[in-house]
């Protein structure tokens, strides 16, 4: 048994797009544009980047939601880009995905009891009594009351259905979990008592996961590493200290520069970034970020940097990041 | 609903139903007045004062309320253009045109919303193939078809029925389809697929439950349009053979005597609004029940 749970080679996503009605040739909106990277067991990476960096679309293609157009994902082993459907059905168990919205991901018409056994009945793993033990023994878990069996979502508060929803991620004892802003549309009272659920059900049930969220404090509260997304290419990743404390790409510094500090005498320097994100469907040559970036050169703007380790077990995307933050 | 407690009463399904449907006053009126017609339908010749077929011409075209010292008969509703007893006519007619009408909704609501959920699942070919079909019979001339259906079989219940379920599953197959179309990008059915549901799993449990709203209202609605298709049917004589008394079939007849004899089409055009309103109130109703949202 290997060290590595799951690992992303070389994932691209691109979707065509009509530019207008019969307006010429069909073009590529580069949601992904080759993301690899690798999670260990046990380990949590949080996938961190601004809305339309296609962090969202690398959560849904690491659990085939999505097919890449190419690339792989490996996940303990296996293939499961090149699954065919029954076996991928059969491996889904294993890999389990927390929506973003607790609105939309719970069925209305079922009841709790239902959406949360249904991983159990689908991959028919105990009979109808075990079902409703494991079920009321899940919902427990994860903070609600046996009260709620029978309840439909839509008597829920937004809190509770995502507890739901993770419930239902968890019942079938995977070992890899891809939580897509598992927080982001609960209030923010609730998402700390969220977070720390599953903060504390990673460590009972010795669970792997990927956290997606556009927000830095949840990532940095919650991951072992931390992975940065601009424009559908990865621009760094390393250990969550690192990239907090020492971030070594201009866009990283930027995103950590903006977290707020709950100390109102602190100074810290906010890092302002010019203008917005250019369209991943014509996406700047050279390095993606030049155009924003206040440390771009020339060099910059023609070759494209790739991934390099600066650090021990630290890569950045970056040609001048040992001139700007030192090696 | 039962709720509190560590494994609450589940009551029985239908006590359940019941229960609710005892709450909706509207529902519950619908519901008993839809069930007094279909026991009159089925006790029809019990119930009917006098023979529906029998004609006595010189007592045609009389009003309601009439007593006619010859033949001793009291006439409720008044008698029509061949002097046979409206109200037993009516009574009679009850038969075919709930069949009629009752039957046709509910297959073509089977092959609608069938095809409407694969189409709008499967996309692709599925969907071009159902669609280009919807497209064909809305294009084609629906009293072209049934007359040349009749044409080859002959008139008959079946032919009328199936004529009629041949017209209106394109309405529940266009319906179902766009519903199937935004219910699909729910998160939900991805969360169905990524929890390695089978395909038939999701359609059964996830799809076809949220597209079946629209699917109730259509049948409600097309209980009504299917009894007044059928008279017009009759009129150009490919409905039921002409023989057999249907309230649209009645409701035609009159139509020529509206300025002498207005109650040989009012009371069969009376029976049918009844008939289709209780049909409406309990479909709402049906609609809601099977809602969770809106029971609370």
């Amino acid at each position: 048994m290997s060290d590595v749970l799951l690992s992303a080679e070389g994932l691209v996503k691109h979707y065509a797009v009509r530019r207008q009605f019969l307006g010429g040739a069909a073009r590529q909106l580069r949601a992904v544009d080759g993301v690899s990277f690798t999670l260990a067991r046990r380990e949590v990476l949080g996938v961190v980047g601004e809305s339309g960096c296609g962090k969202s679309t690398i959560g849904r293609m690491l659990v085939n939601l999505i097919e890449p157009t190419t690339g792989r994902v490996v996940f303990d082993g296996i293939d499961v880009t090149a699954l065919d459907k029954v076996a991928l059905r059969k491996l889904r168990r294993r890999m389990q995905f927390v929506f973003q919205d607790p609105y939309s991901s719970l069925n209305p018409r079922l009841t709790i009891e239902r959406i949360v056994g249904e991983p159990l009945q689908i991959h028919d793993l105990c009979d109808a009594a075990e079902v409703m033990e494991r079920t009321a023994a899940m919902l427990r878990k994860v903070g609600l009351g046996a009260d709620h069996m029978r309840r439909y979502p839509h008597e829920l508060s937004g809190g509770q259905r995502q507890r739901v929803g993770i419930a239902r991620a968890l019942i079938s004892t995977p070992e890899l979990v891809v939580a897509d802003e598992p927080v982001s549309a609960l209030d923010v009272s609730i998402q700390a008592q969220v977070l720390n659920l599953l903060a504390e059900l990673r460590q009972e049930m010795q669970l792997s996961m990927i956290m997606i969220s556009h927000n830095m404090a949840v990532i940095q509260h919650s991951c072992d590493r931390i992975a940065v997304m601009y424009l559908g290419q990865l621009v760094e990743i390393a250990s969550a200290d690192e990239i907090v404390m020492a971030p070594a790409h201009p866009y990283t510094a930027a995103l950590v520069s903006a977290v707020p500090v709950p100390d109102p005498t602190a100074r810290r320097q906010r890092i302002i970034l010019q203008g917005d994100v250019p369209s991943p469907i014509d996406p700047p040559a050279g390095c993606r970020f030049h155009t924003r970036c206040p440390h771009a050169g020339i060099q910059c703007a023609v070759e494209t940097p790739g991934l390099r380790e600066v650090r021990s077990n630290h890569w950045v995307s970056c040609h001048r990041s040992e001139e700007i933050y030192g090696s | 609903m039962a709720e509190a407690g560590p494994l609450p009463f589940q009551p029985s399904a239908f006590v359940e139903a019941w229960g609710s449907l005892r709450r909706h006053k509207g529902a519950l009126i619908g519901a008993v007045i839809l069930l007094a017609i279909i026991v009159m339908a089925l006790c029809a010749q019990w119930i009917a004062p006098y023979d529906p077929f029998a004609q006595i011409p010189w007592e045609g075209r009389r009003g309601p309320l009439t007593h006619f010292d010859g033949s001793g008969r009291f006439v409720l509703l008044g008698t029509d253009h061949l002097g046979r007893d409206l109200l037993s006519r009516i009574i009679y007619a009850s038969r075919v045109t709930l069949i009629v009408s009752f039957t046709a909704v509910v297959i073509s609501g089977f092959i609608g919303v069938v095809l409407g959920v694969a189409a709008g699942y499967y996309g692709r070919w599925v969907d071009a193939v159902c669609m280009r079909l919807v497209d064909i019979f809305l294009a084609f001339p629906f009293e072209l078809l049934a007359l040349s259906v009749v044409a080859v079989t002959g008139p008959s219940l079946p032919v009328v029925v199936a004529v009629m379920a041949l017209r209106i599953w394109v309405v529940y197959a266009r319906v179902v389809r766009g519903a199937t179309l935004a219910v699909k990008e729910q998160d939900y059915v991805q969360a169905a697929i990524a929890l390695g549901a089978s395909q038939l799993r999701i359609v059964l449990v996830h799809v076809l439950p949220n597209v079946l709203t629209p699917a109730i209202v259509i049948a409600t609605l097309y209980v009504g349009r299917v009894i007044l298709i059928e008279s017009a049917l009759s009129f150009l004589g490919i409905g039921v053979p002409a023989s057999t008394p249907t309230w649209g079939g009645i409701l035609g007849d009159g139509r020529s005597y509206l300025d002498t004899a207005w109650w040989i089409a009012f009371f069969p055009g009376l029976a049918i609004m009844i008939t289709v309103l209780s049909v409406n109130l309990l479909g709402d109703w049906v609609r809601d029940y099977l809602d969770p949202r809106i029971q609370a």
